[in-house]
């Protein structure tokens, strides 16, 4: 119970800051104009709004989510650092995975505040015969997604400057839906060692290309709840994964 | 009883990772004793910071050892300390009182007892009249005032203060000397870092000198301005002193 009041005042203190910060409003406005936009485009079609909406809707909700985790990840425990408000805090009986574990969740505090604003708006402006289950299921996958880069962002975060773990995050996220078409292309170069390295690779990256479902079609053709819950735990054990990995670097890092 | 010995306490740091690393703490060693209020004296770059940044675990060290209370540095045994860092960065968007909750929680104290807690402590400090005003509108003294709270607010056994008057206005130094000075009379352990000579001769029992890496003299300020009027004075000669030999 300690441990988790001290990751709740860590996890409120970073969220309340961030809502203050124009940088989490720049996000909300694009994921305003993301809104927008796909409310645009699906009005300029004839015969297939709905697809267009949804596409895009869905799709604009994973970018704002992951503007959210890469951006304020990589940046979160570095600015409490440069700020040096980061002494008063480490100044405490605090272990310090407490203050990764808090970062992470004040931005999945923040991802499912803009997760819900963006479903609840999408929804309520979207035609009639709403797929509320598919959008939903859909909305739940790319927070978790967001979830798990925001790990990587944090944890590159406080072994790199903020710029770097933000470029590294990114990549990170795009490999997880590429990986699969890279190896492709080096099976075709037919070189057995840059095929077993990609192979390899590909262990590392969590699965995200097996459950893109940010589309039409999977509002429609809703995936199974045993589908969800294998994708639900694949998604927090990566997140572990790298709060952990976040953890124990920050353990040894020197704040001068 | 001792709060606090440091023995042998060496630290290098790297700027760039092509230069050698500089020796910052050389075989640093000094003992605190329960109840003294220690002013610990040097000039920029003598390795002052980088001592308390060792105590409490922002950086660490490269050997030497660091025993709190009798025991190795834990969080147990952190969780006794109270730190003033050497300039206050706070988390401005907070009110006083937002701002002492959230250390009173990562201290993890009993809930029930903030309100009594932090009425008392922000009497002391002189600002009730503030507990409901953001950090951001304090001013330089106040927010040195709300820093000591936090450090207190957790009932420390030992405190750590970092330059805790730099400047400040002679109004702002009259009030933190006041509170300093009732902490003395509290007998609580103080180690206060400080490049104010007058304020350390007037609040301090011991005195630790630190010169490029060394404790270069420790023991009671007294005794150390024996033979002239003032501390500045006696350190003047010290530092010619110490000049001549290193030259």
């Amino acid at each position: 119970m300690k441990n988790l009041r001290t990751i709740y005042s860590l996890a409120k203190l970073t969220a309340s800051e961030w809502i203050r910060l124009k940088f989490f409003h720049v996000i909300l406005a694009l994921g305003v104009l993301f809104m927008a936009f796909s409310h645009l485009l699906s009005s300029l079609t004839f015969s297939v709004q709905e697809r267009l909406l949804y596409d895009f809707g869905l799709g604009a909700l994973e970018m704002g989510l992951m503007m959210i985790a890469g951006l304020i990840g990589s940046h979160t425990i570095q600015r409490e650092v440069d700020r040096k408000t980061m002494f008063l805090l480490l100044a405490r009986p605090i272990p310090r995975a407490h203050v990764v574990l808090g970062s992470w969740g004040a931005i999945v505090i923040l991802s499912l505040l803009f997760t819900a604003g963006f479903v609840t708006s999408l929804l309520l402006t979207a035609p009639a015969d709403v797929p509320y289950t598919g959008v939903f299921i859909s909305a739940l996958c790319s927070f978790q997604k967001s979830c798990v880069v925001t790990a990587v962002a944090i944890a590159f975060g406080v072994m790199v400057r903020p710029i770097m773990a933000l470029v590294a995050s990114v990549c990170y996220w795009i490999l997880c839906y590429s990986i699969v078409d890279v190896e492709f292309f080096v099976k075709k170069l037919e070189m057995d060692i840059v095929a077993d390295a990609v192979h390899l690779f590909k262990k590392l990256l969590p699965e995200f290309y097996n459950y893109n479902w940010k589309s039409f079609y999977y509002t429609q053709n809703i995936p199974q709840w045993n589908e969800v819950g294998w994708v639900t735990l694949h998604n927090l054990a990566w997140a572990i994964v790298w709060l952990l990995i976040g953890s124990l670097v920050f353990r040894r890092k020197e704040i001068v | 009883m001792s709060i606090l010995e440091v023995k042998g306490l060496n630290k290098k740091f790297r700027t760039d990772f092509y230069k050698k690393p500089t020796h910052i703490l050389k075989d640093v060693s000094f003992t605190i004793e329960q109840g003294r209020f220690v002013g610990f004296i040097g000039p920029n770059g003598a390795g002052k910071s980088t001592t308390i940044k060792c105590l409490l675990e922002f950086i660490f060290p490269d050997s030497g050892e660091i025993k709190l209370f009798g025991k190795d540095l834990s969080l147990e045994q952190r969780a006794r300390i109270g730190y003033l860092p050497e300039r206050p960065f706070f988390q401005e968007f907070l009110t006083g009182i937002e701002f002492l909750k959230l250390h009173w929680d990562l201290g993890n104290m009993p809930r029930s007892k903030f309100e009594e807690k932090a009425k008392s402590i922000l009497e002391e400090v002189k600002l009730t009249h503030a507990k409901d005003r953001k950090l951001k509108a304090y001013s330089k003294g106040m927010l040195q005032r709300i820093g000591i709270a936090q450090a207190l607010i957790c009932e420390p056994d030992f405190l750590i203060l970092d330059e805790p008057m730099s400047g400040l206005d002679p109004d702002g130094r009259i009030l933190v000397k006041q509170i300093l000075r009732e902490l003395k009379k509290k007998n609580m352990t103080v180690l206060m870092s400080s490049h104010l000579l007058e304020d350390v001769e007037e609040l301090c029992d011991d005195l630790l000198i630190i010169h490029s890496g060394k404790i270069e003299h420790s023991g009671n300020v007294k005794d150390f301005k024996v033979n002239y009027a003032t501390l500045e004075e006696a350190y003047t000669h010290f530092k010619l002193d110490w000049d001549r030999l290193q030259s």
